[in-house]
């Protein structure tokens, strides 16, 4: 990261074949339309671009923070109106959504995704469903709130506890 | 990327409500002035930065473990080539780069952008953020900038798909790569330039429309026999291009006709597949 904020392309190359496929596997979870996804995702990176020397490596890893930016911008684009739209469309298009145990089946081998979706399992399903309508589909915690039918402080609390749990599983296993 | 080690995250040392409320600015799960508080309080607060980089990282290890999607390949020479030009900014805060919603909001009123508006724009937006938000400008004029280059398909492809096939292609064997080629069943064809750092241009031609549900979904089986998918093929006139990788030694590249939001394992007898190696 250090070379890329000294102008460094070739540098910039390699964050890109590193990262490019999380930024738009982030995107594409939020927008689910590929082409907003892949603005998005060009976008964010040269949001990271501008902004490499910044980046503090004492307080987080690159990814966490480059997967923040698309993130931010994948939520705003959907809810900017069209996107979301789009999205419903999108959806309601598709034969099912795609959920976890759908997505986890063809990479059943690779350890890593099998930890992660174990870890995704330790939440309780209201700490699951209020992290996923959140980070999955971009609705605010007010939105999921009244989609629950339960106050804002227990949903908030929700998402912070499904975080801890997927945390101390995470840390547990590694 | 995905190893996640106790020692690299020690705990979090905000508690109680103030913990929620960074949980949830952390999934973006806040509203407007709520988010705003807090993107100004983790920029100005240590503490609060520290547990907002925190779960961000959570996040991302969550998601580096999902099946990953390929961005078209066009973006990385795109992107390249924008960042000669692209001033940087030393003097920033790293939350700085999280976007305001002035950049979606702009983006999707469908301003396709001639040169004259997109420059009115830049200024506009720029000038909006520094009002609302007292940033260095910097920053803000660069994401604004960002938003106003034109940034769909059609921008991004300038050359011809068959073109840009071709050149992608040209750019694997110059490196020292090789191309490998299968006629598929249904008379289009499928085309693998590997190169030596084991990432591979796909690219198919010829492929018959299908119907609005259904796609064209690549795969990547690798010697045990074990698809993975990088996505489904975005088809345009009946040709694709994608730039997939790492290839595991042995694999081979694999298309089959699935449902258009894709499958997570094939559920058609594959078109046809090509090794990636001899």
């Amino acid at each position: 990261m250090a070379r890329v904020a000294a102008g460094d392309r070739e540098a910039f190359a390699a964050l890109y074949d590193d990262l490019s496929g999380l930024v738009f596997t982030i995107a594409a979870r939020v927008i689910v339309d590929r082409e907003q996804a892949a603005e998005v995702t060009q976008e964010s990176f040269l949001a990271v671009w501008t902004a490499a020397a910044s980046f503090d490596p004492g307080r987080g890893r690159v990814s966490g923070w480059v997967g923040a930016i698309a993130h931010r911008r994948a939520v705003d684009a959907v809810r900017a109106g069209q996107a979301r739209r789009d999205r419903e469309e999108r959806t309601a298009l598709a034969d099912r959504p795609r959920d976890h145990d759908e997505t986890s089946e063809a990479v059943l081998l690779e350890d890593e995704r099998r930890r992660v979706r174990e870890c995704m399992d330790t939440l309780t399903e209201l700490e699951q469903r209020s992290v996923t309508a959140a980070y999955d589909e971009g609705l605010s915690y007010p939105e999921v709130a009244r989609r629950e039918g339960a106050g804002l402080p227990a949903v908030k609390s929700r998402m912070r506890s499904g975080l801890r749990r997927l945390r101390d599983c995470l840390e547990v296993t590694a | 990327m995905t190893g996640f080690g106790a020692e690299d995250h020690p705990r979090p040392p905000l508690d109680g409500e103030d913990a929620d409320t960074v949980a949830a600015w952390a999934l973006d799960a806040l509203e407007d002035a709520e988010r705003d508080a807090v993107d100004e309080r983790v920029r100005t607060d240590p503490r609060w930065a520290a547990e907002a980089a925190h779960w961000h990282d959570v996040l991302a290890a969550r998601m580096a473990a999902e099946p990953r999607l390929v961005p078209p390949a066009a973006l990385r020479e795109r992107l390249l080539d924008q960042v000669r030009t692209h001033p940087q900014d030393a003097g920033v805060h790293p939350y700085d780069a999280l976007p305001s919603r002035d950049a979606g909001a702009h983006r999707h009123a469908g301003t396709s952008g001639t040169a004259g508006t997109a420059g009115a724009d830049v200024v506009d937006l720029a000038a909006r953020r520094r009002r609302r938000r007292g940033w260095a400008g910097a920053v803000a004029a660069a994401a604004a900038l960002a938003v106003a280059l034109p940034l769909g398909f059609d921008a991004l492809s300038g050359p011809s798909l068959q073109e840009r096939q071709t050149a992608a292609v040209q750019r694997v064997l110059d490196e020292g790569g090789r191309q490998s080629e299968a006629a598929l069943a249904d008379g289009g064809r499928l085309t693998v330039a590997l190169d030596p750092s084991r990432r591979a241009v796909v690219t198919a031609a010829d492929l018959p429309a299908l119907a609005e549900d259904r796609g064209y979904q690549l795969w990547i089986v690798d010697a045990e026999g074990a698809p993975t998918s990088p996505g489904m093929l975005e088809v345009e006139d009946g040709r694709a291009l994608v730039e997939v990788g790492p290839v595991p030694r042995g694999a081979v590249l694999a298309v089959t006709v699935e449902p258009a939001a894709g499958s997570t394992a094939p559920t058609t007898e594959p078109l046809g597949a090509v090794p990636a190696d001899d």
